[in-house]
């Protein structure tokens, strides 16, 4: 099967007033069609600057690419042009972070809605009458219904600040789906929600990519929502890929310290939550070697030294470290 | 301090409205020593009436055959003079009122707030032509009359910051640890409200500069033959458009004076507002 | 809050506030030096003419008495008599007002119809040598007294080009008082003519008040439009490839009037003040000219009748500027 997402040794960087700010190095990774991806990383780790580059939506004066490649459906998407621009919002659609903020509040759901159909979407199929609008409107109802917002007609008069932030996000997923796209970047969809309505988010999620084919690429701090829906999980780490666990993988085999430190962060019961000790690299100056060798226990010399290349098992599982776990599949090499 | 006066250098707005304002404090203060003919600036020269700019007269002379060059550079002192009586007396009132207003929240503050909208209620100017007429006009009244009007402005911002500033989690936890009311409102409150003064003050000393030119313009201003700006345009009125240069300088002083300080203000709020900082 | 609630909320502090400004005008007028029944009772009055004047209008009783009085004859719509003009001061304010307020009507529109367009092309080019020379001309006109820019341009366009009259409001018998608006008025009797002469008359007047007003109105126009283009909705309508023309004339204008809309309130608060300034220069007969006349003369009557219209009109604009940002802003007022 193809790669439908396929990016190669991305470095970005920002300017600043100190100095160029490493957000991205040497990031490779690929979503096939249909697949649910999740990054999840601290803040700062650079899961959102990915995301936004695929979306062609960095700071325009301060990024900068400074190598690497996305192709998406086979076309570029940093050098395209017009055939990236015409990609998104189409093949590849967004879900953001704050769905109140993402709204513009002057204006009817119906209306923002309404604006994504028509530019966006797929022509709909034109009833009897040929009446674009009326097809509009019903591709839009249908589109409402099946983000499970039921009495969908009155919430179309309404404004954003109206709806309840379950709500809003469903709206947010239902304008994601209208292009009919092959895959949607979704970036900390459940941050602004409510326990319970992120459940229900996730939920609709993973269902919507499952009955339409349609592949996620999901970013998130919270590894126990990646845990719930992914089919494969990248962990990252100031801007590098930590490690890449398959869903087989999920539980007892990942292998770099990280990800087990991350696990071991996670609430259980019976069990006290254990922070990491530490702050996140610098993206100003990141460490030398290892970039998180400076929180890491196993730390030894060559982590100081080295950057660890990433090494590969048959079952798709990625580590990224001089001393990972043991794991079944693989020995761990010092 | 030292990062305040760094950043204000590194602004580009910021340091063209400083050195004007240097420029025109410099040449206030040196008025006397400046001008060309100090004795001249005040007195009748019957023969010398009207005469356009020359060697003799850089700027020419008004009706009286005074020197307008001396005469404006005098009038930067009495305008600038006016300007930081006006300024000083307006934060002096309206900042202890809105403080305390704010802090306390009682009957008090409804009534001193009432007195501050009601002077809000109507055109300052207004307000300020009445009280300078009641008074007679002299630089006295002038600076009387703005400061009773234009107070309002500052207690007004300091209210409404005081007001929510008490709601801060730092705030409620010094009056929680028993931080007498003084105590809170000067070391807490007081600091986080400072920029916010500092950039209403620079806006309202433009304004102020308007204000006591119009004044000066509509005859209320010190009287003649106080070399006020605002009375010279109003004088030069008469003699246009033959005499041009009357009202030129006069006009072209307030106009550098108001610049510099909106320049400087504007430059201010970038540094001090981090709010407002992409407008810029 | 609902339109109700924004009235009475008005309501309720207006009233309590004219009360107020009231007794400090009246006040004020009582310690004026020279002797009111003097003033009132004319130049050559004996001392038994001064002394049935003073009589007559009471002004021996206590302050508190006096106000009340006055009070009460306001209340049955009576300001007293002008001792200048000799005439009912709620005539005089009747003449004057449609004066005033066709100059700053004209005024305030030309300020925004030159300073929207101008904001959201300067914010649309940010840091282009255009958006430089805008901000350059804004400051320099924010800085320029208003009656020495109405001086400037009288002697330019009536004393050396004689384009347009010096001052007044109209040449000849202005027309049948209708809205008592000259240039309305005009065209209500068709008379072309009058309404061109009407119109002439205005230009200059309105422009002294909307260079500055218009330079304020751009600087608060690009503040919006740059608030706007950075917005979180804007960023997403981008990612998900909305048309930029669409983004821009349609989501980004609307919220930057928003927040312009406000600020016409305020720019007709600033236009009133200068009003009074620039009238006088123009000999436009509004209430500007009356109030400075009115002062000068000691008619406390009439200042205080000013002040009573003044702070009438003043509330009038805040609450129509209330009104139309609720009609604009469905969040309602802030």
């Amino acid at each position: 099967m193809t790669a439908l997402l396929e990016i190669r040794d991305l470095c970005l960087a920002f300017r600043t007033d100190k100095g160029p700010a490493q957000v991205l190095d040497g990031v490779d990774l690929t979503v096939a069609p249909g697949e649910i991806v999740g990054l999840v990383g601290e803040s700062g780790s650079g899961k959102t600057s990915l995301a936004r580059a695929i979306l062609g939506a960095l700071p325009v004066p301060q990024a900068e690419i400074a190598s690497g490649r996305i192709r998406l459906d086979g076309v570029d998407m940093l050098r395209g042009g017009k055939a990236a621009e015409s990609l998104r919002g189409r093949v590849v659609t967004f879900v953001p972070q704050d769905p109140l903020d993402s709204f513009n509040p002057l204006f009817r759901v119906g209306t923002q809605l309404a604006d994504i159909m028509r530019y966006r979407a797929p022509p709909a199929k034109e009833g009897r009458f040929g009446n674009a609008r009326h097809a509009r409107e019903t591709a839009i109802l249908e589109m409402l219904d099946a983000v499970q917002l039921p009495q969908s007609r009155a919430l179309l008069d309404r404004y954003p600040h109206q709806l309840s932030g379950g709500q809003r996000q469903r709206v947010m997923l239902a304008m994601a789906l209208l292009p009919q796209p092959r895959m949607i970047i979704a970036d900390e969809p459940t941050a602004a929600l409510d326990v319970t309505v992120q459940v229900q988010i996730l939920g609709l999620l993973r269902r919507i990519a499952a009955e339409r084919g349609v592949a996620i690429l999901f970013t998130t701090h919270d590894l126990g929502a990646a845990w719930e829906i992914c089919d494969r999980i990248i962990v990252m780490y100031a801007g590098q890929i930590a490690e890449i666990l398959p869903r087989t993988a999920f539980f007892a085999k990942s292998r770099h310290p990280y990800t087990r430190m991350l696990l071991a962060s996670l609430p259980e019961p019976g069990r006290e939550a254990i922070g990491i000790s530490g702050e996140s690299a610098s993206p100003l100056s990141p460490p030398p070697g290892c970039r998180f060798h400076p929180r890491c226990p196993m730390a030894s010399d060559i982590c100081r030294k080295a950057r660890p290349l990433p090494s590969r098992s048959e079952d798709g599982h990625l580590v990224a470290c001089h001393h990972p776990w043991a794991a079944a599949s693989s020995p761990a090499h010092v | 301090m030292t990062k305040l006066i760094k950043s204000i250098i590194g602004h580009r707005t910021a340091l063209a409205g400083l050195l004007l304002l240097v420029l025109v404090t410099a040449i206030a203060i040196a008025a006397p020593l400046i001008a060309p003919h100090p004795d001249a600036a005040e007195s009748f020269h019957i023969d010398r009436r009207l005469m356009p700019p020359s060697s003799e007269a850089i700027l020419g002379t008004d009706r009286m055959g005074s020197d307008i060059f001396s005469r404006v550079i005098l009038g930067a002192r009495m305008t600038l003079l006016i300007t930081a009586a006006v300024v000083c007396s307006g934060v002096i009132i309206g900042v202890p009122i809105g403080l305390i207003a704010g802090y306390f929240n009682t009957g008090l503050s409804i009534a001193l707030m009432g007195v501050a909208e009601v002077l809000l209620a109507v055109p300052q100017i207004i307000l300020a032509i009445a009280i300078t007429q009641s008074l007679g006009p002299s630089i006295g009244s002038v600076i009387l009359a703005l400061s009773i009007t234009y107070w309002p402005f500052w207690a007004r911002l300091v209210y409404a910051e005081t007001r929510s500033i008490c709601n801060e989690i730092f705030v409620e936890s010094a009056i929680a640890l028993g931080a007498s009311s003084w105590r809170v409102i000067f070391l807490h409150i007081l600091p986080n409200i400072a920029s916010s003064i500092v950039v209403r003050t620079t806006v309202a000393v433009g304004t102020t500069m308007f204000a006591s030119a119009t004044l000066g313009f509509l005859g209320l201003g010190p009287p003649p033959p106080s070399p006020e700006w605002g009375r010279m345009i109003a004088e030069s009125r008469e003699y246009l458009p033959e005499a041009w240069w009357y009202a030129a300088a006069p006009g072209l002083a307030l106009f550098v004076t108001v610049l510099g300080f909106s320049l400087f203000g504007d430059g201010l709020r970038d540094i001090l507002d981090p709010k407002t900082r992409r407008s810029g | 809050m609902n339109a109700y609630s924004v009235v009475a909320n008005r309501l309720v502090w207006f009233l309590p506030t004219l009360l107020g400004l009231l007794a400090v005008v009246f006040v004020l007028a009582r310690i004026v030096p020279s002797d009111p029944a003097v003033l009132a009772a004319g130049e050559n009055a004996s001392a038994e003419q001064v002394q049935e004047t003073r009589d007559r209008l009471g002004f021996d009783r206590p302050l508190l008495e006096q106000f009340v009085e006055y009070l009460r004859e306001v209340a049955r719509g009576d300001l007293g008599t002008s001792v200048y003009t000799q005439q009912p001061i709620i005539r005089d304010l009747a003449e004057r007002l449609p004066a005033t307020l066709e100059l700053t009507f004209v005024g305030v529109l030309a300020a925004a119809l030159i300073g929207v367009p101008l904001g959201v092309l300067s914010a649309l080019h940010r840091n282009s040598w255009l958006d430089h020379m805008l901000r350059l001309a804004s400051v320099l006109l924010i800085g320029v007294a208003p009656f020495w820019i109405a001086m400037q341009l009288q002697m330019l366009f009536s004393m050396q080009l004689g384009w347009l009259p010096l001052s007044g409001r109209i040449d000849d018998v202005a027309p049948e008082a209708v809205t008592s608006l000259i240039t309305i008025d005009a065209l209500l009797a068709g008379d072309l003519q009058l309404f061109l002469s009407a119109l002439r008359h205005l230009v200059l007047p309105a422009l002294t008040l909307a260079l500055p007003g218009g330079a304020v109105v751009m600087r608060f126009t690009r503040t919006a439009v740059l608030d706007a283009v950075t917005s979180p909705s804007v960023a997403y309508q981008t990612a998900m490839g909305l048309p930029r023309r669409v983004i821009v004339w349609k989501y980004i204008l609307r919220s930057a009037l928003t927040s312009t809309v406000t600020q016409l309130g305020l720019v007709f608060g600033i236009s009133i003040t200068g009003a009074v300034v620039i009238e006088a220069v123009f000999e436009w007969p509004g209430l500007g000219t009356y109030a400075a006349r009115s002062i000068l003369h000691s008619d406390y009557n009439a200042v205080m009748g000013v002040t009573l219209c003044a702070g009438i009109v003043f509330a009038i604009s805040n609450l129509l500027v209330d009104l139309l940002q609720m009609v604009i802003d469905p969040r309602g007022v802030k």
